[in-house]
């Protein structure tokens, strides 16, 4: 808005502006005042995750080949997996994933060849302290039967 | 409340036998208990609704926890502020300290006196009721520059000086749109004021059906009297974002407590002065009635126009961001003063012509 030049106008055009812009700005408060609040009461009432959310990775042994994709995919090194043996007589040992350093960036996802590992939907990542924060995803269950074997 | 002591000094015989100086004494203090106490729960109300009011207007909750929709967190509040250590600090001016806060809230206190809820529900009917409510409203002023003085703490004193400096510009407008409704109505009692309008909206001060210059004086009045009262926008007494908390910042505990509930009594005595000068007062939408059912309808009306215009203040609040002080100046100087002059002005032509 342009200011006028004569100086008793401009008084003038003050006071209808200031109270103009105090009317609009108490119109969109109002309007605000009766909407229904955006606030989730957390515990109580849970968010919606949605289809692509990117939370804690879902890891499926049976489909895993170990063929270190997801490893070496992973820009900061966070994936470490061990086995014994290759291709399909691999035998996983540990899959772990080191969530302080993860990114949630899906690049191990798109690595996989045979889409064993999924990002999921759990959020609640905290633990109390920084070892409870690398998951260990899978189980160790050949080292279980070799020993019961010997 | 008078003529209510008077009736029982002729009518009951035990009170006779003793000397009436006690009868009053000891009325008195009941009516400033009733008064306290009142005062207490509407203070307690008015900070979780403005809590939720907050909330709302920004599109959350407000207090959802401490009891059903939170509506204990004032009570809780309440509780930390009295288990709190009274911290004096010392190197402070220890009188002034002290009495600071309690002068505060004397003056958003005392003038609960002429304020009447109906025909025949008030405390006094003081013939200079308007004159005495804006003289003992000043007297917060006072208490603050004690404050800021006496915490010996640099933001403070700026917090009371610039609270004296918006008193003294914001009392202007304030008296001189009051003059505005005393012209038309020739009587400064609160009750000649609201007898003097009608029950219908078009009868009321604010409506320019009436007067033109009262409905313009009535803006001013409340604009005025929030400027009164540090609320947002006017709240540079406090500004918490320059001056920490201003006048108190070195305030802990109960005389905390006292500052805030100076705050919100003098935000209430604004309201209600505003309803009984501009709204129409106990006349209201709600038709005037006689006896019991009167002074019930005569509260209802009284009370709803105060609330709502409570309601319009933390609106304000939480739509308007704080003035600077040089345009805090020169909106009761070069903007209020004049208007509320010309209101004072034209309606003295009116009054006289009509």
């Amino acid at each position: 808005m342009r200011r006028p030049k004569n100086k008793v106008a401009e008084y003038f055009v003050n006071i209808y502006r200031s109270l103009a812009t105090i009317a609009a700005g108490m119109g969109v408060t109002i309007k605000v005042f009766f909407q229904k609040p955006v606030t989730l009461q957390y515990p109580d009432e849970l968010p919606v995750i949605e289809e692509a959310f990117r939370g804690l990775h879902i890891y499926e042994q049976e489909k895993c080949i170990a063929c270190e994709m997801c490893v070496k995919a992973c820009p900061i090194d966070c994936i470490s997996l061990q086995y014994e043996g290759k291709g399909k007589k691999a035998r996983i040992k540990s899959y772990r994933i080191d969530y302080t350093k993860c990114l949630f960036c899906n690049l191990c996802v798109e690595a996989c060849p045979t889409h064993c590992i999924k990002m999921g939907k759990e959020y609640n990542l905290c633990s109390y302290d920084r070892a409870g924060c690398v998951r260990e995803l899978a189980e160790d269950i050949y080292s279980e039967r070799s020993t019961v074997s010997e | 409340m008078r003529e209510l002591i008077e009736y029982l000094l002729t009518h009951v015989p035990l009170l006779t036998k003793v000397p009436s100086i006690f009868v009053y004494a000891v009325f008195i203090l009941i009516g400033a208990g009733v008064v306290l106490g009142y005062i207490s729960v509407m203070v307690i109300i008015w900070v979780y609704l403005e809590r939720k009011v907050a909330g709302h207007i920004q599109a959350r909750y407000g207090p959802m926890r401490v009891g059903p929709h939170g509506i204990l967190q004032t009570i809780a509040d309440a509780i930390k502020l009295f288990m709190k250590e009274d911290i004096i600090i010392p190197t402070s001016h220890k009188v002034l300290f002290i009495i600071a806060p309690f002068l505060v809230f004397f003056g958003a206190f005392a003038p609960f006196v002429v304020l009447p809820y109906s025909e025949s529900l008030y405390l006094s009917k003081m013939n200079v009721g308007v004159f005495y409510l804006l003289a003992l409203t000043a007297f917060e002023v006072i208490g603050i520059i004690m404050a800021g003085w006496g915490s010996n703490n640099k933001w403070a004193l700026y917090g009371g000086m610039r609270h004296a400096a918006q008193m003294i510009c914001y009392e202007l407008p304030m008296g001189i749109s009051v003059l505005t409704v005393v012209v038309f109505t020739g009587s400064l009692t609160l009750h000649g004021i609201t007898n003097a309008q009608g029950w219908l909206p078009w009868q009321w001060f604010i409506s320019p059906l009436k007067s033109p210059f009262t409905f313009i004086a009535g803006f001013v009045f409340y604009i005025a009297g929030l400027a009164a009262t540090k609320r947002v926008p006017f709240d540079l007494p406090e500004a918490e974002s320059e001056l920490v908390a201003g006048y108190h910042a070195e305030y802990s505990g109960m005389r905390f407590a006292f500052f805030f509930l100076a705050e919100y009594t003098a935000m209430y005595l604004v309201c209600a002065v505003t309803s009984l000068l501009f709204l129409g007062g106990w006349n209201g939408p709600l038709p005037r009635a006689q006896g019991w059912l009167g002074n019930l309808l005569g509260l209802i009306n009284v009370l709803s126009k105060t609330y709502f215009l409570l309601f319009v203040m933390l609106w304000l609040r939480w739509t308007l961001p704080r003035l600077r002080i040089d345009q805090l100046l020169s909106t009761s100087l070069k903007y209020l003063l004049p208007i509320s002059l010309g209101a004072l002005l034209g309606a003295a032509i009116q009054s006289a012509i009509f």
